[in-house]
């Protein structure tokens, strides 16, 4: 077990600074210390763990409740799995869906369960990019399905680069919210 | 139905091409910029150093020189722009919107009491301390959506905040956690790892100790009867009718409140986790237990 | 047409025929199925890539099972430009070049006026080590040490070991085993083993230990191309400096663990900081 810090409070280990030059005052007088409180930083530099009367007395308890709060205060290791039922949830999220072969693409949702649509912007704001990730099966009809709805809500031509190998969309302008909401409809 | 795409294609592809090696392996075109010196027209000739003078010959003057006048840099003897900045603190915002979410995601558990460490937790909210982070801003964006019952403390909430959450039958508390409990809640696991008891809290600094003891922010020093007049107002000032908490069948979590000096629920300051062990060490002298629990 | 899953089931539920039709086959135990259900399962477009389980006690290879793996750590976007950056990376991160050169107050001598600054007739210099001169110092060479670390963001790391399994594994290049036991210690058994069974010259065995069975480590000692690794040691540059990666079917489900918690976990956001040394 590890050299437990708890030190009894009344026995500060000080160091007493030797300046040489100064002559030590003769034996009767006390001398004025500046106390400097020692930290001990790594394992090689602290003083080993001697007689355990030298420290305050301690007991261990092993109370499955208390631990129980222990375990509440610690992080977890895995991303707890949301409720998948398909209701209207009050912040707005919708669980996934649309099964993996329902479309001829596929866009499963992120390890935090949101759907992988983002916005970049550069330039200081003069040029916004959205980006759509995780794309998996046929991405050519939904980068065509895609420009279709953009296009035809905003009357406007959309620059639009697909990468096929890294399964990702980006159209040049800020459709975060159009991008969602087309995805929402089919259940992604 | 179209044939293999995407990935799938790829790796099919990789079946027919040589075996991927260390001698035929690239970057993406444009990735590697190598350096280039300065030669000629552009870059080149003076380098940007101009002609003659103190530029191209390297001999600058002092900074801040302006060639005899007073410069800018003496005439002003006081500057109090950032005096006391190493002391005001700032709270990062987390929207009602974002808590939420969280609800709804279940990653954060309203049958539990939420608080700053459960939030951190998360991983989907962060703070700095070294930036004078003390804590949770909750924010009144997404209010009009918020359903959520929770017994909720954190360190700054404004008014229409608090409506929301006591609204929906839940309790807000705002506390105050000081630099060293800060720094303990950012990374919980590696704390108990150190062997360091369980700080005490602080009390809160004079300039907000008034916000923590006044009932309307319902800081946690302030007196609960009050609280609950508040309560009273608010809902009267937001047109809600207030919901009991004694019916709510989880009155108990609600109504659950840690003591000024404690850091974490159920655990006391002075109390050193063992996570090997799972074991907690207690101290049993006197003076320590009364130190802790001052 | 019956596929593979198909008759490996129906091998599973008839037993009993497949005793009596196969001798070949008899003192085979039933295969092992090695499947495993994860969470997301339900959101996989990909197929769970399905290796075949061989054996090493013997040099001519028998098919014990299947293994199914994960197509997020198998089957991932085969990104040779990953691949490449994490080689560079690997190389250069360690790399510390001594060349040197002198700069002008290096090199001997030059420390007096050559001649007046005028009158001459000639072009005025300070020093006979100056960089214009024959034998001056060199303005902005190589100093040593120079050291070329950087630490490549932790997400492009893992991408890369998830890209050069998936390759790997397409390429015909990994085999999964059921264990590194060998009947004997000769590096000739070895030899022949991957002779016969077609493995590239250089092989990686790796394992979830360090310590590994006698046998094979004595076997392989003597062999410069023929490697045993842990887990933990497992790297992009050995995996492509080997021709061929033998896993064992628990480091193959070790390493899916690993790369798949890392893909999945909560408190992904500190280590997409900036690597600072010293960092707490």
């Amino acid at each position: 077990m590890a050299a437990l810090r708890l030190f009894a409070r009344t026995r500060l280990s000080t160091l007493v600074p030797y300046y040489p030059g100064e002559d030590r005052l003769p034996s009767g007088i006390s001398p004025v210390i500046d106390q400097i409180q020692k930290r001990w930083g790594t394992y090689t530099s602290s003083p080993k763990y001697t007689d355990p009367s030298e420290y305050t007395d301690y007991e261990v308890t092993k109370d499955p409740k208390e631990w129980e709060y222990v375990e509440r205060v610690l992080k977890s290791k895995v991303i707890p799995a949301p409720c998948l039922e398909n209701k209207e949830y009050p912040s707005g999220w919708k669980p996934p869906v649309a099964k993996p072969h329902d479309y001829p693409y596929y866009i499963p949702r992120t390890k935090n369960y949101m759907q992988p649509v983002y916005l970049e912007i550069f330039h200081r704001g003069l040029r916004r990019v959205t980006i759509v990730r995780k794309i998996h099966g046929d991405i050519w009809t939904l980068e065509s399905e895609l420009k279709e709805y953009i296009e035809k809500r905003v009357n406007r031509p959309i620059g639009i680069r697909t990468n096929e190998l890294l399964g990702e969309i980006k159209f040049r302008g800020d459709y975060v919210n159009l991008v969602k909401a087309w995805m929402d409809e089919r259940g992604f | 139905m179209a044939g293999k795409q995407g990935k799938d294609l790829a790796l099919s592809m990789l079946r027919t091409l040589p075996r991927v090696a260390l001698n035929n392996i690239r970057n993406n075109p444009g990735a590697n910029k190598p350096s280039k010196r300065g030669r000629g027209q552009h870059g080149g000739d003076k380098h940007g150093a101009g002609n003659k003078g103190s530029g191209q010959r390297q001999n600058f003057m002092r900074t801040g020189y302006e060639t005899g006048n007073n410069p800018f840099y003496l005439r002003f003897s006081y500057e109090p722009y950032y005096k006391g900045h190493h002391l005001r603190r700032e709270y990062p915002p987390l929207s009602l919107q974002q808590l939420q979410m969280f609800i709804d995601t279940n990653r954060l558990d309203p049958s539990k009491p939420i608080d700053l460490v459960s939030i951190v937790n998360t991983g989907l909210y962060d703070f700095k301390v070294e930036w004078k982070h003390a804590g949770v801003h909750l924010t009144d964006e997404g209010v009009d959506n918020f359903e959520a019952k929770v017994n909720i403390e954190v360190q700054w909430a404004s008014e229409p905040v608090i409506a929301a959450i006591e609204k929906n039958g839940g309790t807000i508390t705002t506390a105050y956690y000081d630099i060293h409990c800060l720094h303990v809640i950012k990374d919980v696991d590696r704390f108990f790892t150190t062997g360091v008891p369980i700080p005490r809290r602080l009390l809160p600094p004079s300039d907000c100790l008034e916000y923590y003891m006044s009932a309307e922010t319902r800081g946690y020093l302030a007196n609960p009867e009050e609280i609950s007049c508040e309560r009273l107002v608010l809902s009267q000032k937001y047109g809600y009718e207030l919901p009991k908490i004694e019916d709510n069948p989880n009155n108990e979590m609600l109504t659950q409140r840690k003591d000024p000096r404690q850091l974490f629920y159920g655990l006391e300051p002075g109390w050193v986790v063992s996570l090997k062990d799972k074991a907690i060490l207690k101290p049993k002298a006197d003076y320590l237990k009364e130190f802790y629990s001052s | 047409m019956l596929t593979l899953r198909n008759i490996v089931t129906k091998l599973q539920i008839h037993s009993k025929q497949v005793t009596y039709c196969t001798k070949a086959i008899v003192e085979q135990t039933s295969p092992t199925i090695s499947k495993r259900s994860y969470e997301d399962e339900n959101y996989f477009y990909q197929r769970p890539r399905e290796v075949w389980l061989e054996n090493i006690d013997t040099v001519e290879r028998k098919k014990l099972g299947l293994v199914f793996l994960h197509p997020d750590v198998y089957a991932a976007s085969p990104r040779i430009d990953i691949i490449q950056e994490n080689v560079r990376w690997q190389r250069m991160y360690r790399f510390v070049c001594y060349a040197h050169t002198k700069v002008r107050s290096e090199v001997r001598g030059g420390g007096r006026k050559p001649w007046p600054q005028k009158g001459q007739g000639r072009a005025r210099h300070s020093s006979i080590r100056s960089p214009l001169w024959r034998g001056g110092g060199v303005v902005h060479g190589p100093r040593s040490p120079t050291t070329h670390f950087y630490m490549l963001p932790f997400y492009t790391r893992v991408a890369g070991l998830t890209s050069t399994l998936s390759v790997k594994l397409a390429q015909d290049d990994l085999y999964i085993i059921s264990d590194l036991e060998i009947p004997s210690n000769e590096p000739s058994y070895v030899e022949e083993l991957i002779e016969k069974r077609h493995w590239g010259p250089s092989v990686l065995f790796v394992d979830t230990d360090d310590i590994m069975p006698i046998n094979i480590t004595e076997a392989t000692d003597t062999i410069k191309h023929v490697n045993l690794m842990p887990v933990y040691g497992l790297n992009v540059y050995s995996m492509l400096k080997h021709d061929t990666l033998v896993l064992t079917e628990r480091a193959a489900r070790l390493i899916e663990d690993k790369i798949l918690y890392h893909l999945h976990r909560p408190d992904s956001h500190k280590l997409m900081s900036k690597f600072k040394l010293n960092q707490q």
